[in-house]
């Protein structure tokens, strides 16, 4: 008399059980020694169950304030059980998305600010997925890697690196490279310089005039918010 | 007798109408004061396509700044030189291309102080005597150093009337407004004006509250209320349609004078087209 609604209940059971946990199951991540400081040894831990990949990178990304750039959607959905580490956020990020055929790799000179996730079966980081609307980017003869500083773009046939807007070089060199790297807003390698000078991963200092010329140019292009916007009115 | 008589009643009706003209001229004298945050000269890209007649960026000559012949240097000559009772010009983000140097030439006015983060005042008749600069509190250790110009301005070409001009370009924070206002109130009962983007949304809020406290006056909230004069920001990801001017930031306050009008410029226009810069400008007129 009482075996089907028992068996019925557990059925129900079985069937919502993983709707349940992937619902309700907080992502955890730890940081060994705070938050996240670019360049410094602190190792990320994360322990998450069955949520999708985007979303346990969404989690990585508020805890470290370290930027993603956007998955392709099919894999942004996967779902991923991961408890791992500690590990440094680079490799972390390379052992959640490996399993669909991607890596992580660094796109900046220096300093951990962005990780741009990339199949692994290409060889150039022009076939990543970058940030937002500008996915698929335009090839690049670029050689992807895992450390070594690749940032520079090549605009009316000159190649501008990051030390070409850096502390060391000229201030008449910096604000050339800029300005020509700001007539190419539409190249997302000269807009990744023009982003690194201007939020100081190039090394810049915050008063840096180069530092603010690099900021004004990004804010030629549509969509993007005010300065003020990050930095309300205290009223 | 009579014919005395005849021309003391001539006489006394000329001096009455000269008077009266003279009353007359006196009561439509005014002057104008601009601002504009001209963002470089860059001018704002859009989405929208369509010929713009510049290329949004860094390059002089072909945005909007057009090496002193695009639409932004355009909208410059004809509604600040060409308007003869505009006094005053003070900018915002005047660097690289649309400098407070460039602006001078290109407007024929007489003077220019120096530009202190991208801030500066033109003038058409020229100085009554030195600038000054006062460096504000930085708003957050991260924050850029921000600064107040001010000047005297002769408002007229016989060069004998001065009204107090001050300029800023603010973070928006109410330490920039206390230390802002301390400087306004060393000039106290001359005439004054304050013109900037303020980056602050509200008159209400504390940044303003300390100057509209000492008996400024926020002249759009004068003549038009508290809600529209939108002045910021073309394109980015607010507004409504998206890419809509949506918030009014860009302030003309006073003190010691009477305001008569406020307008602006580059506020209209479709939302998601390339613009000569992301903030409207502003033209307020006083009482002479």
């Amino acid at each position: 008399m009482t075996t089907r609604p028992v068996l019925l209940g557990l059925i129900g059971a079985v069937a919502l059980a993983p709707c349940a946990a992937a619902a309700a199951a907080p992502i955890h991540v730890e940081l060994q020694g705070g938050r996240w400081s670019p360049g410094g040894p602190e190792l990320v831990r994360v322990r998450a169950d069955g949520r999708p990949v985007a979303a346990v990178l969404a989690a990585v990304e508020r805890a470290t304030g370290v930027t993603i750039d956007a998955l392709p959607p099919d894999v942004a959905a996967a779902p991923v059980t991961i408890d791992v580490g500690p590990l440094p956020l680079d490799r972390l990020v390379r052992q959640l998305v490996r399993p669909h055929g991607l890596a992580a790799i660094y796109d900046h000179g220096g300093r951990l600010a962005r990780l741009v996730v990339v199949p692994t079966d290409v060889e150039t980081p022009g076939e990543a997925w970058q940030v937002g609307a500008r996915a698929p980017a335009e090839a690049s003869s670029r050689e992807p890697s895992m450390r070594e500083p690749s940032m520079q773009a090549r605009v009316d046939g000159t190649w501008w690196r990051l030390e070409d807007i850096g502390p060391e070089a000229p201030p008449a060199r910096r604000e050339a490279a800029l300005l020509a790297l700001g007539g190419a807003l539409d190249d997302p390698d000269a807009v990744a310089l023009l982003e690194a000078a201007a939020d100081g991963r190039a090394g810049l200092a915050e008063d840096d005039p180069a530092r603010r010329l690099a900021r004004r140019i990004l804010a030629v292009r549509p969509g993007v918010g005010d300065e003020d916007e990050a930095e309300p009115s205290e009223g | 007798m009579k014919r005395t008589h005849g021309s003391v009643a001539r006489g006394a009706f000329a001096v009455t109408a000269l008077v009266m003209l003279l009353g007359a001229s006196d009561a439509f004298a005014s002057f104008k004061i601009a601002h504009w945050n001209v963002q470089s000269g860059f001018g704002k890209g859009g989405w929208a396509g369509g010929n713009a007649g510049f290329t949004p960026g860094s390059d002089c000559s072909r945005n909007a700044w057009g090496n002193g012949s695009g639409p932004l240097a355009r909208t410059l000559v004809s509604r600040v030189k060409d308007d003869k009772a505009v006094v005053a010009l003070t900018v915002n983000e005047a660097w690289t291309c649309a400098t407070p140097s460039r602006i001078r030439s290109l407007l024929g006015f007489a003077a220019a102080t120096k530009e202190v983060n991208g801030v500066a005042i033109i003038a058409r008749h020229g100085f009554a005597g030195n600038s000054e600069v006062v460096a504000l509190p930085k708003c957050s250790g991260g924050a850029e150093q921000r600064y107040v110009v001010r000047a005297p301005v002769y408002t007229d070409s016989a060069r004998s009337k001065v009204v107090q001009v001050f300029a800023t370009h603010w973070t928006g924070c109410a330490a920039e407004g206390k230390a802002t206002v301390e400087f306004l109130q060393r000039y106290a009962y001359q005439p004054r004006s304050l013109t900037g983007d303020l980056n602050v949304k509200s008159v209400s809020d504390a940044p303003i509250a300390a100057i509209t406290a000492k008996n400024w006056t926020d002249a759009w909230s004068k003549l038009h209320g508290k809600s529209g004069g939108q002045t910021a920001t073309w394109n980015n990801s607010y507004g409504s349609p998206r890419g809509n001017l949506y918030k009014r930031i860009d302030y003309a306050l006073f003190k010691t004078l009477k305001v008569r009008s406020i307008s602006r410029f580059n506020h209209t226009g479709e939302p998601g087209a390339a613009k000569m810069a992301d903030h409207a400008g502003i033209v307020v007129e006083y009482d002479d």
